[in-house]
C-alpha cells in the first residue's frame, strides 16, 4: 500500500499534467479544479505516508524506507543466463527507479504535498491565460519535486533534478512578469550548467565506487554510495566541488544567487512560491544527501569554506534586503540569507546543526512560501509590489495584515513560532562546532538582528504610516475583495497553523528525524572529522624538516591512506573489507 | 553549617501554578474568536481582563503559598554582627553554588520542546524543556507584574473610549495585545531554563512593538514600534551569544560539566555547574547576557528607545515601563546572581553603566516638555538606580525597587494618561497648566506618585530607592554620592513636571474639548495604584520599635527580602551606623522638591532653567544627540552598505557571470560566419576538411 500510494505519489501529478493538456477547449474551465483535486489528493497521500514513518522506523530502524519501491529501469551491458532461469546483469551500468522516502526525505515531501494544492488555488485569480497549459506544467513540476525527494538511485535524483527545470522555466516564461524571458532563461542556463557538473561527478563516483567494490555493474544506488569507503581525500575534495556546482547554485549560495531575485520576481506567485519553498531545498537536499554521506572527507575539508559562504550569504543577502524597494525581491533576497542559516547548520557537522538545517528547509518553506502568498494577494489588488508606492494597508486588510505579519516574524524567528527553532539549532551548532567554530556562530547570529531590520523595514513599508494606494486600485475586477477572500484566507490559515504548531511542537519532526540523521549522515560525516583530526596531528611532524617529501600533496595522501589502513580497524570493522583494497586501488586509479 | 529549611512543598499543585501566565493568553484567543466571529466591539475587553485578573489571583496565591525564606537564621545572625556586603555576597554564594546543600527549586516540567541531539558519543541525549521554577523571586516577580497589569487593564477600559464612551478603532486589537504582553512577561518570569526566559523576552519586544505601533498610521509610532524591536534585538543578539557560550562551557569536552539526563539551560544545571567554570568564563557569560538586560531595559547605550515608545497608548507605556518589559533585565540579572556574583568585573561593568545612566537620563527628564517622556526618562533613571544596586551585589534591594517602582510609575503614567484623556491627547506641559481644579482627583494621586518617585519619606519609593543608594556608599563613596545626588535631581523634575501640569493659573489647550474628570472605571485603578505606591514599600521593611529603626518604629528590611534571599544572594541589611543616610536621603528628597516648587512653583510659561543652563539645557533637551550620533554611526553606513552590496549584485555579480556567458557567445559570433549561407564558404570548408581527415587518417595510419 506505501509503495502504491508513493508511486502514485509521483506519477499522478504527471499523468493529470497529460490529462489537462487534453483538455478540450470548452472544459478549460475544470483545469484548475481538477488540479487542486489532484493536489489535494497529493497532500493526503503524503500525510498518509508520514503517519506510517514512526511504526517504520520502530520495526526497521532509524534509516527505514516509507514506500520502498526498487524495480529494474535501464540497464546497459552484458548479460548472463541464470541456471534458475531469467538472466542478470554481469558488467556494465545499471539505473534503477528506486524511490523510498525516510524521515529526512518525509518532511520535504510533506511540504511540496502541502504548497502545491496552495499555490494551485492561488492562481485560480491570477493566471487568466492558457490555463490549461499552466496547471499542466505546475503538476508536472510537482513530479519532478517529488521524485526528488523520494530517489534513492542517484541518477534518478539526476532526472528528477533536472526534470524540474523544465516546468519552471515555462512557468516563469509564459506566466512571469516583464522580464520573464530573460528571468526564465537565466534560471534555466545557471541552474543547468551547474548541474551538468554535478552530473560529471556522479559518474565519476559511480564508477569509482564499482571500482572499490569490486563490482563490474556500476550502479548509483544510494545506500551503496553513501557507505563507500576508500575515496582518497583528493577524489573527494574533487567530488565535493562537482556536487557544489549543481547545489550550491540552487541553494542558492553567494557568490552564486544571482540567478534567484530575478526569477523570484518575475515568476507567477505560485513559480516563487514553488521555488523558494520547495525548488531551493534541492539544493540543500543535495548537500544533505549526497554530498555529506558520499564524500564526508570532502565535506570536511571544504566545511568552513562553506560556512564563510554561508555566513556571506546571511548578511549579504539580509543587507541587500533592506534596501530592495520591490517587495518581492525583498522576499527573494531573504532566501539567500536564510538559506545560509541552513547551510551554516549543516556543515557545522554536529547532529543538532544537521537536524536544524532540515527544520530550516521545511521552516523556511513554510514562511517564506507563505510570504510570496501574502505580497502576491498584495499584487493582485495592486498590481504594484514597489514599497514606496503602497502604505497603510493594515487599515485596509486587516487579515491580510494579521497573515503578514504572523508569517514576517516567523521569517525573524520570533520564539514560538517554527523559524526561531531552527535557527537556534542552527546557530548554537554553528558556535559549537568544532569544525567552524566560535566566530561563525556570531557572525551568523548577526543574521537575527539584520532579518528583523529587513523585514520589519518591509512590513512597516506596507502595513504602517498612512495610506497609500497607486490610482485606480485596489483592482476588484476579477471578483477580489478589498481583504482577502475565504478562499485566500483558506490558502494562508493551514501554513499559519503549521507555523506556530512546528514552533511549540518541533519534535513532529524532530523525534523522527534525528535517529535517521544519526545513522546515516552524522556517523559518516563524524568519521571524516576524526580522520580529519588525525591527519592533522600527523601533519604536525610531516611539516619537520626530517620529513624531506617534496610536495605536501603526497604526503596528504599517504597520511590519508594509513589512517584507512588503521581506520578501518579502530573505527569501523564492518567496512574492513572495502578499505583492505583502497589503497592499493586509489594509486591504480590514479 | 547546614544552611537550608526542609525540601519545601505548595498547598495547591504546581501543575496549577503552571498555568498561570496561560490564562492571559487564552483571553487574548478569545477575543481573537470574538473579532471573527464580529462581536461587538464594547465589551470585548472581558476575556482579557477576566484572564490577567485569574493571573493576578494565582500570582498572589503563589505568593502566599511559598515559604518564604530557607536562609539558616545562624547565618543571619552572623552577618548582622557586622560584615561587608561583599563578603556577605561570598558567603551565600558558597552556599548557592555548593549545589547539593541547596534546597531543591521547585520546578515543574511541561514537556520537552527542542532536541539538542546526541551531543556525543555518549548518548545523553539533551532537551530544552518547557519547565518553570518557583522560588521567592519569581513569587515577588509575578505578585507586581500580574497585579499591577490588572489595574492597568481595567484602567484601559476607560481610557480606550472617546468621549461618547464608545470603543476606539482598533479596541479589541489593543485588549488582544494586552493579554499576549501579560502572557510574555508571566513566562519569562516563570521560566526555568535560559530558552524560555528568551521566549518570553522576544515576546514582550513583540508586544511592545505591537502596542508601540498601535496607533499605526502614525508614522512616528510606526517608527517608535520598529525601533523599539530592533533596538531590542540589537541586546537579545548579545543575550543569545551569551546563551550560546553558556552552551558551549557547559557541554564542552571530552568530560562536559552537564551529566546525562540534565538538561544544560535549565536554571538548575547552570546554577549548579556554574561555579565551576573559570572566572573568565564566568565574565564572558555575564558580559553576554548584560547586553541582553541593557536592551529589554533600556539602559545606556541602548536606552533610545523607550522614550520613543510613548508613541504608545498611555496604558501600554504604564505597562512596559512599570509592571513589565523593562523589569525583565532587572529580573534576569537578579535571577542569574549566581553568574554575575562570579564575576567582579561584570559588576563593576553594571555598576558604571547604572550609574552614568542615572545620571544621564535624569539630565534628560530635567529638559523635557512632554510630559510622558519626561516619566520615561524617569524610569530609565530608576532602572539605572536598580542597575547600580545589581553592580553593588544586592540585587534583593534591586528587586525590591522594581517592586516598588512598578506601583508608583504605572500611578504616574495612567495619571498623565488621564490628563492627555482629559485634553484630548494633549501631553506638552507648555500648553497647559493649572489642572488641580479641573482634575481634582488626578491631581491628588498624581501628586501621591510624584512623592514616591522623588523618595519622600514613608512612602514605598523612599524604601527601596534608600536602600540602593546605601549599597552604593558601601560600595564606594562616589558612587554613593552620585545616586544621591541624582536622587535629588529625580525629586527636582518629577515635581517640575507636576508643578507644570498641576499648578499656576489654569491654561488649556485650544483644541481640547471640555475638559473633563475620568470616568471611575479609571479613577479606581488611580486609587489602587495609589495605595501600591504608599503601602508597597512596607512590605520590604520591618517594624521594629527603638534602637536602630528609622524614625524609631521602621527598619529596613523585611518580607520582600526574605522571599529574595534564597534567589538572590545578598543581605542588604544596613550595617552600623547606617541610618543617618536615610535621612539624607530624606533630606535630599525634600530639597529637589523644594527647588522645584522655588522655581516652577507657579507654572511659569516660559523654563527658567533654559534660559539659566543655556546651552547644556539644550544638550539636555536634545537627550544628547544620541538618536543622531546612532543615525550616522551605525544605521546609515550600514543601509549603505546594503545599496553597494545590491548594485554589487546587480552589476558586479552579474557581470562576471556575464563575462563568462561572453565566452560562448563569442565563439559563435566568430563562427556564425562561417555558416552565412554563401555556398563556396561551405564547399571550400568541406575540402578543406576532408583534406584534414585524410592528413590525420594517413598519419595515425589506421
Amino acid at each position: 500500500m506505501e509503495a502504491l500510494a508513493l508511486n502514485l505519489l509521483i506519477l499522478l501529478p504527471l499523468a493529470a499534467a497529460v490529462v489537462i493538456c487534453l483538455l478540450p477547449e470548452r472544459r478549460a474551465d475544470t483545469a484548475p479544479k481538477l488540479s487542486l483535486g489532484v493536489g489535494l489528493v497529493l497532500l493526503i497521500l503524503a500525510l498518509a505516508l508520514w503517519l506510517r514513518l514512526p511504526a517504520a522506523q520502530h520495526t526497521r530502524g532509524p534509516s527505514a524506507l516509507v514506500g520502498d519501491t526498487d524495480c529494474a529501469w535501464l540497464a546497459i551491458g552484458d548479460r548472463a543466463r541464470l541456471p534458475e532461469g531469467g538472466t542478470i546483469l554481469v558488467n556494465g551500468v545499471e539505473l534503477r527507479y528506486h524511490v523510498g522516502l525516510d524521515a529526512i526525505s518525509l518532511p520535504l515531501v510533506v511540504l511540496t504535498a502541502l504548497l502545491v494544492p496552495l499555490s494551485i488555488a492561488c492562481s485560480f485569480t491570477a493566471i487568466r491565460t492558457r490555463t490549461r497549459e499552466y496547471y499542466a506544467w505546475l503538476l508536472a513540476l510537482t513530479t519532478g519535486m517529488i521524485g526528488v525527494f523520494a530517489a534513492r538511485d542517484l541518477l534518478l535524483f539526476y532526472v528528477f533534478f533536472e526534470l524540474t527545470l523544465v516546468p519552471l522555466y515555462f512557468l516563469i516564461g509564459i506566466w512571469g512578469g516583464p522580464q520573464r524571458r530573460y528571468a526564465a532563461t537565466k534560471f534555466f542556463l545557471y541552474t543547468f550548467v551547474g548541474s551538468v557538473i554535478t552530473f560529471a561527478g556522479i559518474v565519476y563516483l559511480a564508477i569509482r565506487a564499482a571500482v572499490l567494490n569490486f563490482d563490474s555493474v556500476i550502479s548509483f544506488d544510494l545506500n551503496l554510495l553513501s557507505t563507500l569507503h576508500g575515496l582518497t581525500s583528493t577524489e573527494q575534495a574533487w567530488l565535493f566541488f562537482a556536487f557544489f556546482c549543481g547545489f550550491a547554485i540552487k541553494v542558492p549560495l553567494f557568490p552564486l544567487h544571482t540567478w534567484l531575485p530575478l526569477a523570484h520576481t518575475e515568476a507567477p506567485t505560485a513559480g516563487s512560491v514553488l521555488l523558494a519553498g520547495v525548488l531551493l531545498k534541492l539544493g540543500t537536499y543535495g548537500f544533505l544527501r549526497f554530498a555529506l554521506p558520499m564524500v564526508p572527507d570532502g565535506a570536511v575539508h571544504w566545511a568552513t569554506f562553506m560556512g564563510g559562504l554561508a555566513l556571506a550569504g546571511i548578511i549579504y543577502g539580509a543587507l541587500c534586503c533592506w534596501v530592495q524597494r520591490d517587495v518581492k525581491k525583498l522576499v527573494a533576497y531573504s532566501s539567500v540569507s536564510h538559506l545560509g542559516f541552513c547551510m551554516l547548520g549543516m556543515f557545522s557537522i554536529l547532529p543538532v546543526g544537521l537536524s536544524g538545517s532540515v527544520l530550516y528547509m521545511v521552516n523556511h518553506g513554510l514562511s517564506t512560501g507563505a510570504l510570496f502568498l501574502v505580497v502576491g494577494m498584495v499584487y493582485e489588488r495592486y498590481h504594484t509590489r514597489d514599497l514606496d508606492q503602497l502604505g497603510g494597508l493594515a487599515r485596509q486588510m486587516p487579515i491580510l495584515a494579521f497573515f503578514f505579519m504572523l508569517f514576517a516574524l516567523s521569517s525573524i524567528g520570533l520564539p514560538g513560532l517554527n523559524g526561531f527553532v531552527s535557527e537556534f539549532t542552527v546557530l548554537l551548532a554553528a558556535f559549537n562546532s568544532d569544525v567552524l567554530g566560535r566566530w561563525y556562530g556570531v557572525l551568523g547570529a548577526t543574521g537575527i538582528l539584520l532579518g528583523a531590520v529587513y523585514m520589519l523595514y518591509a512590513v512597516g513599508q506596507i502595513l504602517f504610516g498612512p495610506l497609500k494606494e497607486p490610482p485606480q486600485t485596489p483592482d476588484l475586477s476579477t471578483g477580489l475583495k478589498r481583504d482577502l477572500t475565504p478562499r485566500e484566507i483558506a490558502i494562508l490559515a493551514p501554513l499559519a497553523v503549521l507555523v506556530v504548531l512546528l514552533g511549540v511542537a518541533p519534535r513532529l519532526i524532530t523525534d523522527t528525524l534525528d535517529p535517521a540523521l544519526q545513522a546515516q549522515i552524522v556517523a559518516r560525516v563524524q568519521e571524516a572529522t576524526q580522520r580529519a583530526d588525525d591527519i592533522a596531528l600527523r601533519k604536525a611532524p610531516a611539516n619537520e624538516p626530517t620529513n624531506d617529501k617534496p610536495e605536501t600533496e603526497n604526503v596528504k595522501l599517504e597520511t590519508d591512506q594509513d589512517r584507512a589502513g588503521t581506520f578501518a580497524g579502530s573505527y569501523s570493522p564492518v567496512f574492513g573489507f572495502s578499505f583492505a583494497g583502497s589503497p592499493a586501488e586509489a594509486d591504480g586509479g590514479r | 553549617m547546614t544552611l537550608l529549611a526542609d525540601a519545601t512543598t505548595t498547598i495547591l499543585p504546581l501543575r496549577l501554578y503552571a498555568t498561570l501566565p496561560l490564562w492571559p493568553l487564552l483571553g487574548a484567543l478569545l477575543v481573537g474568536l470574538l473579532v471573527v466571529l464580529r462581536r461587538k466591539a464594547s465589551a470585548t475587553h472581558w476575556p482579557v481582563v477576566l484572564g490577567v485578573a485569574a493571573s493576578a489571583t494565582l500570582a498572589i496565591v503563589l505568593f502566599l503559598d511559598l515559604p518564604k525564606s530557607t536562609t539558616n537564621a545562624a547565618l543571619q545572625e552572623h552577618w548582622k554582627s557586622g560584615v561587608s556586603a561583599s563578603q556577605r555576597a561570598g558567603e551565600l554564594y558558597a552556599v548557592f553554588t555548593g549545589g547539593a546543600s541547596r534546597a531543591p527549586a521547585l520546578t515543574y516540567t511541561l514537556y520537552n520542546w527542542i532536541s539538542l541531539g546526541d551531543q556525543s558519543s555518549l548518548c545523553n541525549q539533551h532537551w530544552l524543556a518547557v519547565n518553570f521554577y518557583f522560588d521567592g523571586l519569581t513569587a515577588v516577580m509575578l505578585l507586581f507584574v500580574t497585579v499591577v497589569s490588572t489595574i492597568i487593564v481595567v484602567y484601559s477600559i476607560g481610557y480606550m473610549r472617546d468621549h461618547h464612551g464608545q470603543p476606539e478603532r482598533g479596541y479589541e486589537r489593543f485588549f488582544a495585545f494586552l493579554g499576549l504582553f501579560v502572557f510574555s512577561m508571566a513566562t519569562l518570569v516563570l521560566s526555568g531554563n535560559f530558552i524560555l526566559l528568551y521566549l518570553g523576552w522576544e515576546l514582550v519586544g513583540l508586544c511592545s512593538y505591537l502596542l508601540i505601533g498601535f496607533y499605526y498610521p502614525r508614522p512616528a509610532a510606526a517608527a517608535a514600534a520598529k525601533k523599539a524591536f530592533i533596538v531590542n534585538r540589537i541586546g537579545d543578539f548579545g543575550f543569545a551569544l551569551g546563551i550560546f557560550t553558556l552552551y558551549w562551557f557547559l557541554t564542552a569536552g571530552a568530560d562536559p560539566l552537564v551529566q546525562h539526563g540534565e538538561n544544560p539551560l535549565d536554571y538548575a544545571t547552570v546554577f549548579k555547574y556554574v561555579g565551576a567554570l573559570e572566572p573568565w568564563q564566568i565574565t564572558t557569560v555575564a558580559l553576554l547576557l548584560m547586553c541582553g538586560a541593557l536592551g529589554k531595559s533600556a539602559q545606556f547605550p541602548l536606552h533610545v528607545w523607550l522614550p520613543d515608545a510613548m508613541e504608545g497608548p498611555t496604558p501600554v507605556s504604564a505597562l512596559i515601563h512599570a509592571a513589565t518589559m523593562v523589569t525583565a533585565g532587572i529580573y534576569m540579572i537578579a535571577r542569574c546572581t549566581p553568574i554575575f556574583g562570579a564575576s567582579p568585573l561584570a559588576l563593576n561593568v553594571i555598576l558604571v553603566l547604572g550609574l552614568l545612566g542615572a545620571v544621564l537620563t535624569a539630565t534628560m527628564a530635567a529638559a523635557q516638555y512632554d510630559m510622558k517622556r519626561i516619566l520615561a526618562y524617569s524610569t530609565i533613571s530608576q532602572l539605572a538606580f536598580m542597575f547600580v544596586g545589581l553592580g553593588c551585589r544586592v540585587p534583593d534591594s534591586a528587586v525590591f525597587h522594581v517592586f516598588t517602582h512598578a506601583w508608583f510609575k504605572a500611578l504616574l503614567f495612567l495619571g498623565a494618561g488621564s490628563v492627555m484623556h482629559a485634553l484630548s491627547g494633549v501631553i506638552d506641559l507648555r500648553r497647559f497648566s493649572g489642572l488641580r481644579d479641573v482634575l481634582p482627583q488626578t491631581c491628588r494621586t498624581m501628586l501621591i506618585g510624584c512623592l514616591a518617585l522623588a523618595g519622600f519619606p514613608l512612602l514605598s519609593g523612599f524604601w527601596s530607592k534608600d536602600e540602593l543608594v546605601h549599597a552604593a556608599f558601601e560600595r564606594h563613596p562616589v558612587a554613593g554620592l552620585i545616586l544621591l545626588a541624582t536622587a535629588g535631581l529625580t525629586a527636582y523634575y518629577t515635581f517640575r513636571m507636576f508643578f507644570l501640569c498641576f499648578h499656576g493659573e489654569l491654561r488649556l489647550p485650544d483644541d481640547a474639548a471640555q475638559p473633563h474628570e475620568a470616568p471611575l472605571v479609571m479613577i479606581v485603578p488611580l486609587w489602587l495604584l495609589t495605595l501600591g505606591a504608599i503601602f508597597a514599600g512596607y512590605l520590604g521593611v520591618t517594624f521594629a520599635a527603638g534602637g536602630e529603626s528609622f524614625l524609631g518604629f521602621i527598619r529596613p528590611h523585611g518580607l520582600l527580602h526574605d522571599y529574595l534571599h534564597d534567589s538572590t544572594i545578598g543581605t542588604p541589611e544596613h550595617g552600623h551606623g547606617g541610618l543617618w543616610l536615610m535621612y539624607v536621603s530624606a533630606l535630599v528628597a525634600l530639597g529637589g522638591i523644594g527647588l522645584a516648587w522655588a522655581r516652577f512653583g507657579q507654572a511659569p510659561e516660559t523654563d527658567p532653567d533654559a534660559r539659566a543652563l543655556g546651552g547644556l539645557w539644550r544638550l539636555w533637551h536634545a537627550k544628547y544627540y544620541f538618536d543622531e550620533i546612532y543615525d550616522y554611526a551605525f544605521v546609515r553606513p550600514l543601509r549603505n552598505l546594503g545599496r553597494v552590496f545590491s548594485a554589487t549584485d546587480d552589476y558586479g555579480l552579474d557581470g562576471v557571470i556575464w563575462l563568462v556567458a561572453a565566452v560562448p557567445r563569442s565563439l559563435s559570433f566568430l563562427l556564425h560566419f562561417l555558416q552565412r549561407g554563401a555556398l563556396q564558404g561551405y564547399a571550400l570548408g568541406m575540402v578543406v576538411g576532408v583534406a584534414v581527415l585524410l592528413l590525420l587518417w594517413n598519419l595515425i595510419g589506421v
